[in-house]
């Protein structure tokens, strides 16, 4: 089968979801044209209008990150076919309805966040489990990273080099634009030609260092760029960031439209893949091309703020998540125009960044790439993304941390207050979880990461519920959610206390217990007879 | 184009990144202009409400006129404007740079001398190497009657600003 069909297809299929269902959604919602928190909070600063296609930009490059690649691959174990047609009802009837449903929902709260509904329900104890609950998604995080970046080092030794260079080029060029007064326009220009001259060295220069080292190498590195002023490192590297990504996606497109690979990989290769099952275990994989409970945090914390029109918040909040559900197709096509062995062995040797930046490297040969350079870059520019999650984490888990423990008026601080104290503690415990494999580590992030969609879902169903709205399309994906995530759980549990790997046994216990509790509420909430109000 | 016409037209360009007061006075000598800007940039997660990361830039201006200039008073110019670094820069985590810029608005023109003695000055200072950011002087001296700007290194990125 052709891959071209399959993106068409998946492109056909998502264009239809949003004319019929998302109009169908539309309407049993009461979407109306009221005016937004943009405008009845306008203050210049986080309540801003925003044109359609300029919120739609944002929304999509926050939700977008290295998920939509990753996850599809991982899961391409099981076979193509319930990859792709979990891509496509899930963005459509799982996904698409949360983003949708988080975005009108905070609109309808004068632009609160989910998790702000989900604090004021829980009190003051409740905030602290979240804060918890959160540190301990951003240790995963950590982990789950370092694994993917350490192992795409080791598969494409051309790209630790370039990306070696890459942070050294960002620090040059941050030094060059704020400290000797160099033009933003010819910074950039000089910036992007050493870019691919970084690209052209690690051809030259491969750095091979086992997986370990690296590591050590890059726990080192979330250390320091959590610790120094971000104009160093962090903001030039985001800024030069950008353009990977801009030739990286034109490079991938292009080549698929040029190459048109057909599909090799098996359809369906089975329920049990050494003892991975598919349900639950490509729910969990495959999440944000299909459902991601973080989608609901970008949906209703910065997206909400800036919607111009309450009827945008179709083409923003379901559109996006149908457009990501089109990505993940081409991410799933990378994996699939390889026969199983070649899967393997792909996977095997650098995991899912390998496969991706592999697939997309064979594309671009197609218009005079040559292949390793075009491998390497794809390689660069995913690990470069997979580096920021990365130090992001790494920042986030530290600020949370010294929040958690600081007390107003206390004579003498906490130490867990301190800056570097709390930046060792987050990428230590990081590294200690990152040295197991990254296929232990990812369900458990998944798993993370589902069960705050299932928190999302419930928390609009019941929302949808007081102000006597249908809120059906919630229930089936939020019962399914709850099922997938503790399902998986109980497997990561029954697996780890199997091999005595204690630290990835206390994480899904910790997960497990949350779920209960919250999905409890859920039901008592959602079971409860009570008097409407008005949304 | 005289310095009231001159103070009247930069005000109305400051007023759109500065905050503007007129007849300030600082360290004893009055001032016709004094502006500030301050910007913070964020990179933010999710919501705003969480910050990934965050840098403050500052810059303070301070526009004098006068009807002629010698080396004491242009020294003096100078000094104060090292002792503003002081006074108004607060270095911290998240500060990054701040900038100090003076401008004299000259009736009578300047020579050769003065010229030299602006276009060598220099001023920066960076607090714990950097880590907490840096502050410099620009230094500019408007010559109304020929319509020239002389300015020190630093001055001349904001030359163009300057121009009657």
């Amino acid at each position: 089968m052709s891959a071209l069909f399959l993106v068409l297809f998946s492109i056909v299929a998502m264009l239809v979801a949003y004319v019929t269902y998302g109009a169908w959604l539309t309407k049993q919602w009461g979407v109306d044209d009221r005016k937004t928190p943009a405008h009845t909070r306008g203050d210049g600063v986080d309540y801003v209008p925003a044109k359609s296609p300029v919120l739609l930009g944002h929304h999509f490059a926050s939700i977008a990150g290295a998920g939509p690649i990753v996850g599809p691959i991982a899961a391409a174990i099981f076979g193509w076919i319930p990859v792709l047609l979990w891509i496509i009802v899930g963005s459509i009837f799982f996904g698409g309805v949360q983003d949708y449903g988080s975005l009108l929902a905070s609109i309808r709260h004068e632009g609160k966040s989910i998790g702000e509904v989900i604090e004021v329900n829980m009190g003051r104890s409740g905030k602290r489990l979240f804060a918890g609950f959160a540190w301990l998604t951003l240790l995963l995080v950590v982990a789950a990273f370092t694994n993917i970046v350490a192992n795409t080092f080791v598969s494409v030794p051309e790209a630790a080099t370039a990306s070696v260079l890459f942070i050294g080029l960002a620090v040059v060029f941050g030094f060059a634009v704020h400290r000797r007064g160099v033009s933003l326009g010819i910074g950039s220009v000089i910036g992007v030609i050493l870019l691919f001259g970084c690209i052209a060295l690690g051809n030259l220069f491969p750095l091979a260092l086992s997986r370990n080292v690296w590591i050590a190498i890059l726990l080192g590195y979330i250390f320091v760029a959590s610790v120094t002023p971000v104009w160093i490192l962090l903001q030039p590297r985001d800024y030069l960031n950008s353009f990977l990504l801009y030739f990286m996606m034109a490079g991938a497109v292009l080549g698929l439209l040029i190459t048109r690979p057909t599909i090799v990989l098996a359809g369906y290769t089975g329920f049990n893949i050494n003892g991975q099952y598919l349900f639950p275990m490509l729910f969990v994989l495959v999440a944000c091309g299909a459902i991601s409970g973080f989608h609901s945090l970008v949906g209703s914390g910065t997206t909400s703020k800036q919607l111009d029109r309450e009827s945008d918040a179709k083409v923003v909040g379901y559109g996006s998540m149908l457009i990501e559900g089109v990505l993940a197709t081409v991410a799933i096509i990378t994996a699939a125009y390889i026969t199983q062995d070649q899967l393997t062995a792909l996977l095997a040797n650098g995991g899912p960044v390998n496969v991706f930046s592999d697939g997309i490297g064979v594309f671009m040969t197609s218009f005079g790439i040559p292949f390793t350079i075009g491998k390497s870059f794809v390689a660069l520019a995913v690990s470069a993304f997979a580096l920021t999650s990365l130090d992001t984490a790494t920042r986030l888990g530290r600020f949370i941390l010294q929040e958690f423990f600081a007390q107003e008026g206390a004579d003498k601080k906490n130490p867990l207050t301190n800056m570097y104290v709390a930046t060792g503690i987050t990428a230590g415990l990081g590294g200690l979880l990152a040295v197991t494999s990254w296929e232990a580590i990812w369900p458990i992030f998944g798993s993370a990461n589902q069960l705050l969609a299932a928190l999302s879902l419930m928390a609009i169903a019941v929302w949808l519920k007081k102000t006597g709205k249908n809120n059906v399309m919630f229930i089936f994906p939020m019962i399914f959610m709850f099922a997938v995530t503790l399902l998986a759980l109980v497997f990561l549990i029954r697996d780890n206390l199997a091999t005595g790997n204690w630290i990835l046994v206390f994480f899904p216990v910790v997960l497990f217990g949350l779920s209960l509790v919250l999905a409890y509420q859920g039901y008592v909430h959602l079971s409860k007879k009570e008097e409407t109000t008005k949304a | 184009m005289n310095s009231n016409r001159y103070v009247e037209n930069i005000q109305k360009k400051l007023s759109k990144y500065f905050d503007i007061e007129t007849t300030y006075s600082y360290k004893n000598i009055a001032f016709d202009v004094f502006a500030k800007s301050f910007v913070r940039n964020e990179k933010y997660m999710a919501s705003k409400k969480v910050v990934v990361y965050a840098f403050e830039n500052n810059e303070y201006t301070f526009i004098k006129s006068e009807t002629s200039m010698n080396i004491h008073s242009l020294n003096r110019f100078k000094e104060t404007l090292i002792m503003a670094t002081q006074d108004f820069v607060k270095p911290h985590g998240e500060h990054m740079s701040s900038i100090v810029t003076g401008v004299i608005l000259l009736e009578n023109g300047l020579d050769e001398e003065l010229v030299k003695e602006i276009k060598k000055f220099k001023f920066t200072k960076s607090f714990a190497f950097g880590f907490k950011g840096w502050v410099y002087v620009r230094l500019l001296v408007v010559d109304l009657r020929k319509g020239l700007i002389i300015a020190n290194k630093r001055g001349g990125e904001v030359k163009k600003f300057y121009e009657i």
